[in-house]
């Protein structure tokens, strides 16, 4: 071989330390993966104007209902013609629109959870985003070469995606408290932070954040092909809700008149969300807040199952 | 089999109505490159893919160092593979498309850097990968497969994309590599690169193995030398020249002749007084032998 003329000198072989933790490596590559492309900005830019957007609709109609609330002078005029029944409704209802700790304590629920329609969508779709990118630019091939052991990999990028729905969440919440703190205090009205129903309208947008994250994230799973799953997501959770009410009442009015079927609704993830995430009964047949929970972690989980067994028989190339 | 060799036994994918590796088995060898070669549509990508555990084999198996790649416990300190249609993001820097490599792999992140220099790509290392040229691309793949400094190289048509001096730099890193030890096993159909990369070759052609061997035993085993003559009296040349030799037409209303050398040729022509106008030895080379080897089992699967 007359090639060693022109090879240069045989080196040193290099040392190559070996860093990190053994089970956060795959998830510190995958936070560097969304962070090295646009896609982490462009959603958090989404994500700030939809909570920006949503504060500015909800303190409008906050100040409002606070401003009729406080109004001391408003006084109750049944309706002419109304039966005893309907006056002691009316009656509740401006009993209602005038207590004034209520209105406040629903206006501050409803301003410090601001954009989680828009915020819920989007870190779906990131979610989803995480695994498809993989197959969408043939990076799968690089990773699963890194780490062959396919469901390991699965496992790193589910808690880089729900690290994602966190941050998210953070990201919105603290927009949304910096403005209603200035908002209440430019009132003089209280927070409400101290009462139940505000603080835990904050821990489920934490919890639905983090579980539509994991929904986008099963649903990548599956369907690997990214316009596949990111229409399929869109479908799930801009079509859900309407749509499943809808179906559901149609089945409860011509095929089962059962109240049940109103309350099974919840099996479907968007009306889940919404039964987990409010205060008062969504409607009357609906389920309890813990189904909501059950629901959305259950179809994660089966998409997700499905995906990973898929996965670690699939042929990548 | 050698600690850093790659034995592949029995190895078989079917796809749905298509055979596209059917019962291969042949053996790499450490320190030296090996080359791969095969028609398009052989198997070769598929074969590769079988070693490396992205593509699931029917039937058979794949070592490297005796251990299937799925059980490595640190794949790419052990081998670096170059794949065609292995992308990076679009939109992500070479940079940091190796980071996230070594991220996974728990290597520092400062190899990326070594390896972009190694390759060449240290002025485009922050540049997105959408704006690399084709050989830009291949070279950040090549700087991929080196990240962990592995004893074992897989390396689908590195040569795509690459232009000469690129294709030269290409075969020196790869003789060196091989010469420090490392295995190297490289798939292609530029035959006359392989000629002068190769030590070894495995020879495959519609998912079979057609023959394996160094490149000089695959070159001797194509038959006995042939020769090319031009003579107005072909006739009378052949039947001087006797049994034992065959004479056919070639192009230009010349003879191949096989079984005599020139000078026996030159002797028989001047007995017989034929006035020669041509008389060449034809090559041997890889091309050649390969076609030969390889014909009619070509056709599109």
């Amino acid at each position: 071989m007359t090639a060693t003329l022109q090879t240069p000198p045989a080196t040193a072989r290099p040392v190559i330390a070996h860093v990190g933790v053994p089970g956060l490596r795959l998830v510190r590559s995958e936070f560097r993966k969304i962070t090295t492309t646009n896609a982490w900005w462009l959603f958090g830019l989404a994500s700030v104007f939809f909570t920006g957007f949503a504060l500015f609709i909800n303190m409008s109609e906050a100040a409002q209902h606070l401003e009729r609330a406080r109004d001391t002078a408003a006084v109750f005029k049944p309706g002419r013609g109304m039966s005893a029944a309907e006056v002691a409704a009316a009656r509740a209802e401006f009993a209602q629109l005038h207590d004034l700790p209520l209105q406040a304590v629903n206006a501050a629920g409803n301003i410090f959870t601001s954009g989680q329609f828009f915020g819920l969508l989007l870190v779906m779709l990131l979610g989803a985003l995480v695994i498809t990118n993989e197959f969408q630019y043939q990076t799968a091939t690089a990773t699963f070469l890194t780490t062959p052991r396919r469901t390991q990999v699965v496992f790193g990028k589910l808690l880089a995606v729900l690290g994602l729905g966190f941050v998210f969440w953070l990201v919105a919440r603290v927009l949304s408290l910096t403005a209603g703190l200035i908002f209440f205090d430019n009132l003089g009205l209280t927070n409400s932070l101290g009462e139940w129903p505000v603080q835990r309208a904050l821990i489920f947008n934490l919890v639905a954040y983090l579980l539509w994250a994991l929904l986008g994230f099963g649903l990548g799973t599956l369907i690997n092909s990214q316009i596949g799953a990111v229409v399929t997501a869109m479908i799930i959770y801009l079509g859900g809700f309407v749509g499943a009410i809808g179906v559901f009442s149609l089945i409860r009015e011509y095929l089962i008149h059962e109240d049940w079927v109103l309350t099974s609704a919840v099996m479907m993830p968007s009306i889940a969300s919404q039964v987990m995430v409010s205060p008062e009964k969504l409607y009357p047949e609906a389920a309890a807040w813990w189904v909501g929970v059950l629901v959305l972690t259950g179809w994660s989980l089966v998409a997700g199952a499905i995906g990973i067994v898929l996965n670690r028989r699939r042929d990548i190339a | 089999m050698a600690d850093d060799g790659i034995a592949v036994s029995g190895l078989t994918k079917v796809y749905k109505n298509v055979r596209a590796v059917d019962d291969l088995s042949f053996t790499v060898s450490p320190g030296r490159v090996t080359g791969f070669l095969g028609p398009n549509g052989a198997g070769k990508t598929t074969t590769l893919r079988m070693v490396l555990n992205l593509v699931r084999p029917t039937a058979g198996t794949a070592t490297i160092g005796g251990r299937r790649y799925a059980d490595l416990t640190d794949p790419i300190r052990k081998v670096g593979a170059l794949l065609e249609a292995s992308g990076a993001h679009r939109g992500r820097t070479g940079r940091n498309h190796l980071r996230m490599l070594c991220d996974a792999a728990g290597i520092p992140v400062s190899r990326a850097d070594d390896v972009l220099s190694t390759v060449g790509l240290t002025p485009a290392a922050n540049r997105k990968f959408k704006g690399y040229s084709l050989g830009m691309r291949q070279r950040l793949g090549i700087a991929a497969a080196l990240l962990g400094d592995p004893d074992v190289l897989v390396l689908d048509e590195p040569a795509n994309g690459l232009d000469p001096e690129g294709i030269r730099w290409m075969r020196d890193l790869l003789k060196s590599l091989a010469d420090e030890g490392r295995t190297v096993l490289v798939s292609s159909h530029l035959l006359t690169e392989m000629e002068l990369l190769a030590d070894d070759v495995v020879i495959i052609a519609a998912g079979k193995l057609v023959r394996q061997g160094t490149v000089a035993e695959i070159l001797a085993s194509a038959g006995a030398a042939q020769m090319l003559v031009r003579t107005p009296r072909p006739e009378a040349l052949v039947a001087e020249l006797g049994a034992g030799v065959t004479a056919t037409p070639a192009e230009g209303g010349a003879l191949r002749i096989v079984g005599a050398d020139g000078p026996t040729i030159g002797a028989a022509a001047l007995r017989v007084g034929a006035e020669i106008h041509e008389l060449t030895a034809e090559r041997r080379d890889l091309e050649n032998v390969f076609l030969q080897l390889t014909a009619g089992k070509a056709d599109i699967r």
